[in-house]
């Protein structure tokens, strides 16, 4: 079997069942629907897993369907690729994504929409799958629109809710800011390269065609576009109101896949990016900055999947950082643990507000420990693993980060992220302590309702934990015993010098992170177990501060100030001045132009039809006559 | 072989009579049906100027589609008779501006 024969067909399955879903949704009960969106993806999950072990045998492969658009010099080709970079990717969309389909059965269940959304959740899974398997950069683009295109359907995803509907308006708004600057890279690439094809752009950086300067144009423009899909400063406003979705969407689009474009993009152009200091440095700072910055937002958030979606947005910004440090493979390391870990956060999180009745608020959780037999052990797991305690997968990617963030030079964003590192710790325990510890604050009704849900449901979240356990050893660092087999597996299309650092040094990095992240859990623990009272005097104490962070440093407003409040202002008066006055004028001036002109006219119009014969008749001779005068 | 001026003086003499029943006539069957009549004189005139197989065949689609005319022209004189009561040409005047 030869690799380029089988891997194009990943993201067949789920167009196919995307087609099919909605022409007979009618026919299908919700069995067959489930069937169909569940065993397309998990079909193109065992196609990945396939490919994946023939790449090990096989080397990567390139498949070009047909050429798609062909201009002068413009070639475009329908062409998949299967490289380690796009086989890692195939895998998480794939394996993640069916997951959280079979987990959806459970959650949307009762949901009259229910072949919608697995049409939309199949349409993102191929957009996805095209976004990672293309080998070239205006076919990513297309798989970058297309997720994105999904995410808006289904973050408003309940259009009837007026929240949903607008905050999916704002995702695809603030998405296509950064859209146009990917635009922008990709022409400039093509001007500057001849191809969009991944290859050609290599061996023209290779060849030391490509000035430094052109290299920081493309890469900050392309970063622009990244930026936007992956939520980073300053276009990060979207994320935390996306999560007006249902919340399996949430953990798929908006954690665990989508989102991680960005990254995604940065490392497969790491040979651009690696060419321009400034590119890089932008990319850390803005990663570094971004982690600290959202991190200190989900410290004081009452929603429990807001607090998630800021966590998100950090931990994206640690895998840029690692990126922007020249580890590429670390931030793709970050991206597969995290994608892991925070799915099951996400997943899990839905979990108890299924089992409340829809209650998001997470002062009027507390004490589910007893009642969610599955979900807290689950939950906890993936709290320890994102706070980055030994052992657990979220510990080695992060770790690595900051152990590349350490050598690049720049110790300052180092400092950033251990800080973000306790953040992240406190902010998780804190959830965990207030949704599954401490005093029973829902109310009565709610609480007689409490369950746990069922299995279809479960099962997924207890793969998911065992996938955040274990999923750090594929890059266990030599100085734990390992040899990194991740990084080595990613090295044909990632190029990192390597930093001789010994041991111990190593060691003492571990050890800062860990301490770091267990202050963070002891100040949870401080606060919300030993002495309740505390966070409230505090807040008090620091009204300003908390009232900042509260209000998520009024950005929401400053946007609202500085963008849409223009927009709309001059909008109104392009409508109002331009277009009723100027625009509408001369159409209905024309138009009464032509009525008069027509009701003169009309008299000439008898209604009797031997007058019309007559002036036809008329019309012949006058015509004949002519002719055989001339004649 | 007779001579083609025969054809062509009765084809002349068809047209004029469809023409002259079309400004007499009242009755809006005679006038639809003059030209009809004026239709297949210039048909005949035509036929008669050069007689070969090809204005054969035009021929033939002329009236295949005089044909189809014919029936949507009589059904809407039928509905304006049920509406109206009679096809008076004169007292028709729903097209006057």
């Amino acid at each position: 079997m030869r690799l380029e024969d089988l891997f194009w067909l990943i993201p067949l399955f789920p167009a196919i069942s995307t087609v099919l879903i909605p022409l007979f949704s009618k026919y299908l009960r919700k069995a067959g629907v489930s069937l169909l969106a569940c065993g397309s993806v998990f079909l193109s999950f065992i196609f990945s897993s396939i490919s994946f072990f023939l790449l090990l045998n096989q080397g990567p492969a390139k498949k070009i369907l047909y050429e798609w658009i062909a201009v002068s010099n413009l070639k475009i080709n329908l062409s998949f690729q299967f490289d380690p970079l796009s086989a890692v990717m195939a895998l998480v969309v794939s394996g993640v994504g069916f997951l959280i389909h079979v987990y959806s059965i459970g959650y949307m269940g009762k949901d009259p929409g229910y072949a919608r959304y697995f049409t939309y959740l199949n349409l993102f899974t191929f957009s996805m799958l095209l976004l990672v398997l293309s080998s070239n950069l205006a076919l990513m683009f297309v798989g970058w629109e297309g997720v994105g295109l999904c995410s808006y359907l289904l973050i408003g995803f309940w259009y009837h809710k007026d929240s949903a509907a607008n905050a999916g308006k704002k995702a695809f708004i603030v998405n296509r800011v950064g859209d146009f600057g990917f635009l922008l890279g990709i022409l400039f690439t093509f001007f500057t390269v001849g191809s969009l094809e991944f290859t050609s752009i290599n061996e023209y950086i290779k060849g030391g065609h490509l000035s430094t300067s052109l290299a920081t144009v493309i890469g900050l423009l392309l970063f622009v576009g990244a930026v936007g899909k992956s939520a980073q400063l300053p276009l990060y406003v979207w994320l935390p109101d996306a999560m007006e979705g249902p919340t399996p969407v949430s953990a798929l689009i908006h954690a665990a896949t989508m989102v991680t474009a960005g990254v995604y993009m940065v490392s497969r152009m790491n040979l651009l990016y690696s060419l321009s200091e400034i590119a890089s440095e932008v990319v850390a700072v803005i990663g570094g900055i971004t982690a600290i910055y959202s991190a200190s937002m989900g410290l004081v958030q009452n929603d429990i999947k807001r607090i998630l979606a800021y966590s998100t947005i950090s931990q994206i910004g640690y895998m840029m950082l690692g990126c922007g440090s020249g580890s590429y493979s670390s931030g793709m390391f970050h991206l597969t643990t995290h994608a892991f870990f925070k799915a099951l956060l996400f997943l899990s999180a839905g979990s108890v507000i299924h089992a409340l009745s829809d209650e998001m608020d997470i002062r009027k959780m507390g004490g589910l420990r007893k009642y969610l037999p599955v979900t807290f052990p689950v939950f906890l797991i993936g709290a320890l693993a994102i706070s980055g305690i030994p052992g657990l997968s979220g510990f080695f990617s992060k770790d690595e980060i900051l152990l590349s963030a350490y050598l690049s030079g720049r110790k300052w964003i180092w400092i950033i992220g251990v800080i973000t590192a306790g953040m992240t710790a406190f902010y998780m325990f804190r959830l965990i302590f207030l949704v599954f510890y401490g005093k029973e604050r829902m109310d009565e009704e709610v609480k007689h309702h409490i369950h746990e849900s069922p299995k279809v449901m479960t099962i997924p979240l207890i793969i998911l934990a065992g996938l955040s356990v274990i999923g750090g050893y594929i890059g266990l660092p030599e100085a734990m015993g390992g040899r990194n087999w991740f990084r080595s597996f990613l090295s044909s299309v990632i190029e990192e010098e390597s930093h001789p650092i010994s041991h111990s040094t190593e060691y003492l990095l571990m050890g800062i992170s860990v301490i770091s992240a267990l202050i963070g859990i002891y100040i949870a623990w401080l606060f919300y177990i030993k002495n309740p009272e505390l966070p409230e005097k505090l807040a008090k104490k620091f009204k300003a501060l908390y009232t900042l962070l509260y209000r998520k440093y009024y950005v929401d407003e400053i946007y609202d100030f500085l963008f849409v409040k223009p927009t709309l202002k001059g909008s109104e008066g392009l409508w109002k001045g331009i277009d009723l006055s100027t625009i509408d004028g001369i159409a209905h001036a024309s138009a009464k132009g032509a009525n008069a002109g027509g009701s003169i006219l009309s008299r000439i119009q008898t209604g009797l039809v031997k007058d019309y014969g007559f002036l036809f008749l008329l019309g012949t001779i006058i015509i004949l006559g002519y002719w055989l005068w001339k004649l | 072989m007779i001579p083609s001026i025969y054809f062509i003086s009765i084809s002349i003499f068809i047209f004029i009579a469809g023409l002259i029943i079309f400004f007499t006539k009242k009755d809006l069957i005679f006038v639809f049906m003059s030209v009809e009549i004026m239709l297949n004189g210039i048909n005949l005139f035509l036929l008669s100027l050069s007689p070969n197989l090809k204005s054969q065949i035009l021929i033939i689609f002329i009236i295949t589609v005089a044909a189809a005319e014919a029936a949507v022209g009589l059904a809407i004189i039928l509905n304006l008779s049920r509406i109206k009561g009679d096809v008076e040409v004169d007292t028709i005047r729903i097209l006057k501006g």
